[in-house]
C-alpha cells in the first residue's frame, strides 16, 4: 500500500497551527528515544573511553583486568617479554593510578586519575601530540584533562597545584573525559612518576606491530611466548568487552532501554491520537470523497501518506530538540552524550515505524465514513 | 427545564440536574466524564497506554533514583552516630587515605561525646581456593559493635568472630567471588581467611563482594598501620547539639582532619554519588521528560474531548448547569485518564522493578512510599492538564447549538 504522500500533506497543512502541534507530539516521542539512546550510548563510550582512545594494535593486560576499572597491573618484565616477540616494533608502557587532587578554591582534595607514559611515546589519540610531548618533557608538571568534572576547581597554565600533597605545576591541557566511576584525569611524564612511585607497575602496555606485520599473528606470538597471566586483545575488543561488562553490571543500562521503548509507545499512541483527530475532523471529506467513487483503499493510503508526513516533520523538529536536550545533559553529566549519524539513522527508521503503526491503527476510522451521513 | 433555571444560585441548579440523575454531583461528574471516555473505546486504550507507559517510566526512574539514595548511604545507616571525623581526602565511603585513632579519644576529651568507634574500609583482592580466581573485595573493620551497629546480624555476627583468620561475608556479593557458603577458605594477600557468618548489605560500587572484620585484624589483612582508621565515628552525650560537639572536635582534632555531623555526612554522600556522578543526573532527567510526557499525553486527550464535546458542554450550560460542574466533568475525565493509566504502569513497573531488585539488591520494589509519590504525581499531571484545556469550555456557547 504506497501511501498519497501529496494528496496528505494538502490535508494537514490546512491547519498549519494544528500541524505544527501534531509534529510535536510525535517529535516528543522522538526526542525520548533520542535522549534515552544518547543516554545509553554516552554511558557505554564513556566507559570505553580509553580503549577507544589508545594507539597501538595490541593492549597487553594483566588476565584479572577482566575490565578496564579494575587496578590489576601487569609486570614490567612482561612488556619488556612482548617487545621481543617478532613482528613487534615497541611496547609502550602505560602506568595508571588515582591520586588526591587539592581544589585550589575550596582546598577539598578529591581523586583523580594519573596516566604515565613516556613523553616521545604519546599512547593516546590527543591533539597536539608534539606540544603535549614537550610539555611532560619538563619535569615537576603535569597536564589536566579540561573536560573533567568542574569539582576540581579552576586554574590556569603555570599555576601550582598539589596532587598528593606535592606541589605541581600545570603545564598545559588535553581534553580526555570523564566517565562514570572517574571524575577526570591528568598525564604526567613516566620519569616523573616513577620518581614518586619508583616500584610502579604499569596498568597495560601498548603493542605497536612493525610494518607489514600482521596483528593476529604477532598475538599468537605474543600469547605464546608469555606466560598465561596475561591479557592480549585490539583496541576495538577491549571497547567491545568494556561495552559488554557495562550492559551487565550496570542496571541503568536496562533502565535506558526500557526509557527507548517507552518512547517508541509514546511516539506510536501520540502519532495515533494525531492522525485520530485527523480523520474525525475530516469524515465529511472522506464521505464526499466515497461518495464520487474513491475506494476505502485509496483513502488509506492518504492516511498513510499522512502518518509518513507526521514521521519527517515528527523527526526533524525532534532532532532539533534531542541536540538541544543531549547538549545540555553532556554539559551536565561531563559525559559524551550527543545525536550521531547512526543514531539520527536508529532513530529516524524507529519514527517512521511508529508513525505507519500508529496510521495502521488509525486506518480502522476511516472506514466508518458514509456518504450517507452527508445529507 | 423548570421557569426561572437561570437566574437560580448555580449550587440549586446542580443539585438539581444531580437529582435528575439521582445521585450526588460528584457522583454525576464521574458517570458522565466515564461516559464521554468510554464512548471511543480505541482511543481511551490509546491514551490510558500512552500514560501508563510515561508512568511506568516515571515509577522505574524514581524507584531506581530512590534505591541508589538509600544505597550509598547504607552502610553509615547501619551505624549509631552522631558526629564522623574523617581525612580531608574524604570524598565517599570508599577512601584510602587514614586519620590517626588518636580522633577518637580527643572526641572523648571534649566532654561532648559519651562514644567512639572506629571503622575501616579498604579494597583488597580475594582469591578463591584453590581455583585461584581473583576479585575485589570491599573489606570494613570494625571496633567493638558496641551500641555503634544497628544491625542486630552484623553486630552479632562481630561478636561470634572468635578466630583471627575469620570474617563475615556478604551474602549479596557477587557471583564472581565465588562460594559464599560458611566454612568456604579464601586467600586476602598471603593469609587464609574462613567465612564465619553472613550480613546483608550488596554494596556493589566498590567491588564484587563485602566482608567484615574486626580492627584487630584488618591493618594486617591491608597492610595498613594499626594506628589508623578510615572513618571516626562519635555518639553524644544525651542533650549535647551535634553543632557544638562538631565545633569542639574541630578545634583540636589535627590537620587534614575533617568533622562532619551525621546528616552532612550522609548529604555529601549522596551529593556526590547522584549530582557529581552522572548516573543520577540522568535518571533525573529522564524523570523529568516522562513527567513531561504523561502530562502532555493527558493534555492531549483532554483537548480532544473537549474540542469534540463543545455541543455537550453547550447543552450543559444551557440545562443551567454551573461553570464548576462542567468542569468537574472535565477534571475528572483528566484524573480517570491519569489514574487508569497508573494502575496498568505499577503493575508492570512492580514486575521489572522485582527483576532488578533480584539482578543487584537494590531495594527497588514498589512499596507504599513509591506507591504515595506515583499518585500525587499522577494527580497533580491530571490537574494541570485538565486546568490547561478546560479554559475552552467556557467559549460553549448555548447559543451556537441553534
Amino acid at each position: 500500500m504506497l501511501p498519497r504522500i501529496g494528496l496528505g500533506l494538502r490535508l494537514l497543512l490546512h491547519n498549519r497551527l494544528r500541524l505544527l502541534i501534531a509534529s510535536a507530539s510525535v517529535a516528543m516521542g522522538v526526542v525520548i528515544v533520542f535522549v534515552e539512546l544518547g543516554l545509553l550510548l554516552g554511558m557505554l563510550d564513556a566507559q570505553a573511553l580509553i580503549a577507544n582512545l589508545v594507539r597501538g594494535d595490541l593492549l597487553i593486560m594483566n588476565m584479572a583486568r577482566v575490565n578496564l576499572h579494575r587496578w590489576d597491573k601487569i609486570d614490567l618484565v612482561r612488556l619488556e617479554q612482548a617487545a621481543a616477540v617478532p613482528g613487534v616494533a615497541r611496547v609502550t608502557p602505560l602506568y595508571e593510578d588515582h591520586v588526591g587532587l587539592r581544589n585550589p578554591a575550596d582546598k577539598r582534595v578529591r581523586r583523580i586519575i594519573l596516566y604515565a607514559f613516556p613523553p616521545d611515546d604519546i599512547p593516546f589519540k590527543l591533539d597536539n601530540p608534539a606540544a603535549i610531548s614537550h610539555a611532560l618533557k619538563i619535569s615537576h608538571g603535569f597536564l589536566y584533562d579540561r573536560l573533567s568534572r568542574p569539582i576540581f576547581g579552576q586554574f590556569g597554565v603555570g599555576d601550582d597545584i598539589q596532587i598528593d600533597t606535592v606541589p605541581l605545576r600545570v603545564d598545559g591541557y588535553v581534553s580526555i573525559g570523564a566517565d562514570i566511576v572517574n571524575d577526570g584525569n591528568i598525564l604526567m611524564s613516566e620519569g616523573d612518576w616513577l620518581a614518586r612511585l619508583p616500584d610502579s607497575k604499569p596498568i597495560m602496555g601498548l603493542v605497536h606491530v612493525k610494518p607489514g606485520a600482521s596483528v593476529e599473528a604477532v598475538r599468537q606470538r605474543i600469547l605464546q611466548s608469555l606466560p598465561p597471566d596475561v591479557t592480549v586483545l585490539t583496541p576495538e575488543e577491549t571497547a567491545w568487552r568494556e561495552t559488554l561488562y557495562t550492559l551487565r553490571t550496570a542496571p541503568v543500562g536496562l533502565l535506558f532501554a526500557i526509557g527507548m521503548l517507552a518512547g517508541l509507545v509514546i511516539g506510536t499512541i501520540n502519532c495515533y491520537q494525531v492522525l485520530y483527530n485527523e480523520i474525525t475532523d475530516h469524515l465529511r471529506q472522506f464521505a464526499t470523497l466515497k461518495a464520487m467513487g474513491f475506494s476505502n483503499h485509496f483513502l488509506r493510503r492518504i492516511i498513510m501518506g499522512q502518518a509518513m508526513v507526521l514521521s519527517v516533520a515528527g523527526f526533524s523538529t525532534g532532532l532539533v530538540f534531542a541536540w538541544l536536550a543531549d547538549r545540555y545533559i553532556a554539559g551536565q553529566s561531563m559525559l559524551p552524550i550527543g545525536v550521531g549519524p547512526a543514531s539520527g539513522v536508529i532513530v529516524g527508521c524507529f519514527t517512521v515505524l511508529m508513525c505507519m503503526t500508529a496510521g495502521l491503527i488509525a486506518i480502522r476510522r476511516v472506514a466508518v465514513a458514509d456518504p450517507a451521513a452527508l445529507y | 427545564m423548570p421557569e426561572g433555571f437561570a437566574t437560580d444560585s448555580p449550587r440549586k441548579r446542580r443539585a438539581e440536574l444531580s437529582s435528575a440523575f439521582g445521585m450526588l454531583p460528584g457522583a454525576t461528574c464521574i458517570i458522565i466524564a466515564g461516559a464521554n471516555l468510554l464512548q471511543h473505546r480505541l482511543r481511551l486504550v490509546a491514551a490510558l497506554a500512552g500514560v501508563a507507559v510515561a508512568l511506568f517510566l516515571l515509577t522505574l526512574q524514581i524507584s531506581v533514583l530512590d534505591a541508589a539514595k538509600a544505597k550509598v548511604t547504607q552502610l553509615y545507616d547501619d551505624f549509631n552516630f552522631d558526629l564522623a571525623a574523617v581525612p580531608d581526602t574524604y570524598q565517599f565511603l570508599l577512601n584510602f587515605e587514614t586519620i590517626d585513632r588518636v580522633v577518637l579519644d580527643q572526641g572523648r576529651a571534649t566532654g561532648d561525646i559519651s562514644r567512639a568507634f572506629g571503622l575501616n574500609v579498604d579494597v583488597v583482592h580475594w582469591m578463591q581456593w584453590p581455583s585461584k580466581k581473583l576479585a575485589y573485595l570491599f573489606l570494613i573493620g570494625l571496633d567493638d559493635p558496641g551500641s555503634f551497629v544497628r544491625d542486630p546480624v552484623i553486630s552479632k555476627g562481630v561478636t561470634s568472630l572468635l578466630s583471627s583468620n575469620s570474617l563475615l561475608m556478604d551474602a549479596y556479593s557477587e557471583p564472581d567471588i565465588g562460594p559464599l557458603d560458611i566454612g568456604t577458605r579464601a586467600k586476602i594477600g598471603d593469609e587464609f581467611e574462613t567465612i564465619a557468618g553472613h550480613f546483608k548489605l550488596g554494596l556493589f560500587f566498590y567491588g564484587e563482594g563485602s566482608a567484615i572484620v574486626r580492627n584487630t585484624d584488618f591493618p594486617r589483612l591491608t597492610d595498613r598501620d594499626s594506628s589508623k582508621v578510615s572513618i571516626a565515628l562519635f555518639q553524644l552525650r544525651p542533650g549535647v547539639s551535634a553543632q557544638k560537639a562538631k565545633r569542639d572536635l574541630e578545634a583540636i582534632v589535627p590537620e587534614h582532619t575533617l568533622v562532619f555531623t551525621r546528616d552532612e555526612l550522609l548529604q555529601q554522600e549522596r551529593d556526590y554519588f547522584l549530582s557529581v556522578r552522572p548516573v543520577g543526573i540522568m535518571i533525573y532527567i529522564s524523570m523529568l521528560i516522562a513527567c513531561l510526557v504523561g502530562t502532555v499525553i493527558i493534555v492531549q486527550v483532554l483537548s480532544t474531548e473537549v474540542a469534540n464535546r463543545m455541543k455537550e458542554y453547550a447543552v450543559l450550560k444551557a440545562m443551567g448547569s454551573s461553570p464548576a460542574f462542567v468542569y468537574g466533568i472535565g477534571v475528572t475525565q483528566s484524573v480517570l485518564v491519569g489514574l487508569g493509566g497508573l494502575l496498568p504502569a505499577l503493575m508492570i513497573g512492580g514486575v521489572v522493578l522485582w527483576y532488578i531488585q533480584y539482578r543487584t539488591h537494590l531495594e527497588t520494589a514498589v512499596g507504599f512510599v513509591l506507591l504515595g509519590k506515583m499518585l500525587a504525581i499522577t494527580f497533580a499531571a491530571s490537574v494541570c492538564a485538565a486546568a490547561a484545556v478546560l479554559g475552552r469550555v467556557q467559549r460553549a456557547d448555548p447559543a451556537a447549538l441553534y
